[in-house]
């Protein structure tokens, strides 16, 4: 196995900058804030949808810490699939790789829907169906031929979303945009008691699921020491950010009932001002967000199809690259049968649990190749850890125990989902490591990494 | 050889960045927060049981973001002339 995830990786100009790994970050997250996270309003209230803010932000604050020294440290592309083949072993990385790879379809779908219910809303001629498989064609096509030119526009897309959110929040506050009401927030506090309260953190972690793929483009960058780190914590600050003003704005301008239902929360609290410019903008910032998303998406997801393929756990059909394009045109090109195969569900709420519950499986196993990673390598070099992440392996525990938590908390409303996909991945589990007792390895540390051998075989 | 001012005006542009964004953070998690709070305290009397819950959370939030951006400057302070940071 090679240590780059993708072939179009290796000897790639190194150039990108703190700024560019927010921005990854960020482009595929924000989504988050415009829609899905109000499913922890019908679940446990406003004080439902809090809990699950805070719990699910002190999670992934101590994800982006255990990305953020994984990522600096390797060096390499493949990001949590990476981590996991490295510390871990095949089993488990074929285990995050597909994880990955469906948490980001699921979530490519979502998106698509989500556009398709703004198009029918705006021309209720149009169906919503036909709309969310033309939006998976287009992106589909789009990273069928490249993804640089989109992915800059995903920048700007998202950064337009985020001033959004922004400019609302602040806006609300101060009192040029709506009135906030009081009554809403007390009205729909706690429906389902404690029970739902703790129900919410089911759908917390769609706030900020996907962070971890900003350490995806370590390997690009100029100065990995220092983008990753950076980057990763600045994206989650502004996840965080976002976060609490999405709630605050959404909780006291739409009722919590209609709240939890709503297919595009932000932009209903904007029509809930009345004001033509916030209605456009977050009209605007819904749709940007989820193209740029969606975008990310099919990108991030083709390229772990594809390590998946080259690393021979899959037919090495899937591992192609376009003689001319240069993207992993067939990896690409298989993501839209099973983002449709999502789609065509037409519920939002199920593919989005699917989305974190894969999510989830790459929570525990981030923690657990950080903490495998620290045995393996105890020493604190330049050259193996330049960034010492604090408090660790204490932080990776205490993470993998409340994405454990959380995952627990799917039993109310979605147990069918949480065991179908609990089932899958255990399978998936058993299959891979059954496949890749056939593959020989050859796993040099000096020569793929420039490391010393483990403490272990020293 | 490396512009040491040059150096140490760029730490200070990514320190400034830092302390921005996180002091962004603290003014609305907190204001969300208490807003929230204080708007259910009266009206639902169950908050009063749960406040510590929400309340440790809210520390630890803030605490281990606070913590992590602190070593991240740290190593970045440490490493910036054997990787070239600012180059």
């Amino acid at each position: 196995m090679s240590g780059n995830t993708n072939s179009e990786h290796a000897g790639v100009v190194k150039t990108l900058r703190p700024y560019h790994v927010w921005a990854l970050g960020v482009g595929i997250v924000l989504v988050g804030e415009y829609m899905g996270w109000n499913f922890t309003v019908a679940k446990g209230g406003i004080l439902g949808s809090l809990f699950a803010l805070l719990v699910a932000g002190t999670m992934f604050v101590m994800v982006s810490l255990c990305a953020s020294e994984l990522g600096s440290s390797t060096k390499l592309a493949g990001g949590p699939y990476d981590w996991a083949r490295l510390f871990v072993g095949p089993g488990a990385a074929a285990l995050v790789g597909l994880a990955v790879y469906m948490e980001f379809i699921a979530l490519e779908s979502a998106d698509a829907i989500v556009v398709a219910s703004i198009t029918n809303s705006i021309f209720p001629e149009i169906q919503t169906f036909p709309v969310t498989l033309l939006i998976i064609a287009f992106l589909t096509f789009m990273n069928y031929r490249g993804v640089v030119a989109a992915l800059n526009l995903n920048f700007a897309l998202t950064f337009t979303a985020l001033i959004a959110i922004i400019v609302f929040f602040f806006a609300n506050i101060t009192g040029f945009a709506g009135t906030w009401h009081p009554e809403y927030l007390i009205s729909g506090a706690m429906p389902n008691g404690f029970i739902g309260i703790f129900a919410a953190l089911q759908f917390g972690p769609w706030f900020y699921l996907g962070i971890e793929g900003a350490a995806m483009c370590a390997e690009e960058c100029k100065h990995p020491t220092r983008a990753v780190p950076l980057g990763q914590q600045a994206g989650m600050i502004t996840l965080l950010l976002g976060s609490g003003m999405t709630l605050y704005i959404c909780s006291g301008l739409i009722p919590a009932a209609e709240l939890g239902t709503s297919v595009y929360p932000l932009f209903e609290a904007a029509t809930a001002t009345g004001s033509k410019y916030l209605i456009a903008a977050l009209g605007i910032g819904t749709l940007f967000t989820c193209l740029a998303s969606a975008n990310g998406t099919v990108c991030d997801a083709s390229r772990s199809w594809f390590a998946l393929s080259r690393d021979k756990f899959l037919t090495n059909w899937f591992a192609d690259v376009h003689p001319r394009y240069s993207t992993p045109y067939r990896a690409v090109i298989f993501t839209m049968p099973i983002a449709i195969a999502f789609a065509f569900s037409g519920f939002l709420d199920q593919v989005i649990t699917f989305s974190i519950i894969s999510g989830l499986i790459c929570y525990v196993m981030i923690p657990f190749s950080l903490i495998r990673f620290r045995k393996l390598f105890p020493e604190h070099s330049q050259k193996v850890r330049p960034f010492v992440g604090p408090m660790q392996p204490t932080l990776a525990y205490i993470t993998i125990f409340l994405a454990i938590v959380i995952m627990s908390t799917l039993n109310w409303g979605y147990g069918f989902n949480l065991i179908f996909g609990l089932l899958f991945y255990v399978i998936a589990y058993f299959y891979f490591s059954w496949r890749y007792k056939s593959i020989e390895i050859n796993h040099d540390w000096g020569e793929d990494l420039g490391w010393p051998e483990p403490s272990h075989r020293r | 050889m490396v512009n040491k001012t040059k150096y140490h005006n760029d730490l200070k542009k990514d320190a400034g960045i830092i302390v921005l964004v996180l002091g962004l953070l603290f003014f609305s998690e907190t204001f969300v927060f208490y807003r929230i709070m204080s708007t259910l305290w009266d009206a639902v009397p169950e908050v009063r049981i749960i406040f510590p819950v929400y309340l440790l959370f809210l520390v630890l939030l803030l605490g281990i973001e606070t913590i992590g951006c602190i070593t991240v400057y740290k190593s970045i302070k440490e490493h910036m002339y054997d990787f070239n940071y600012y180059d």
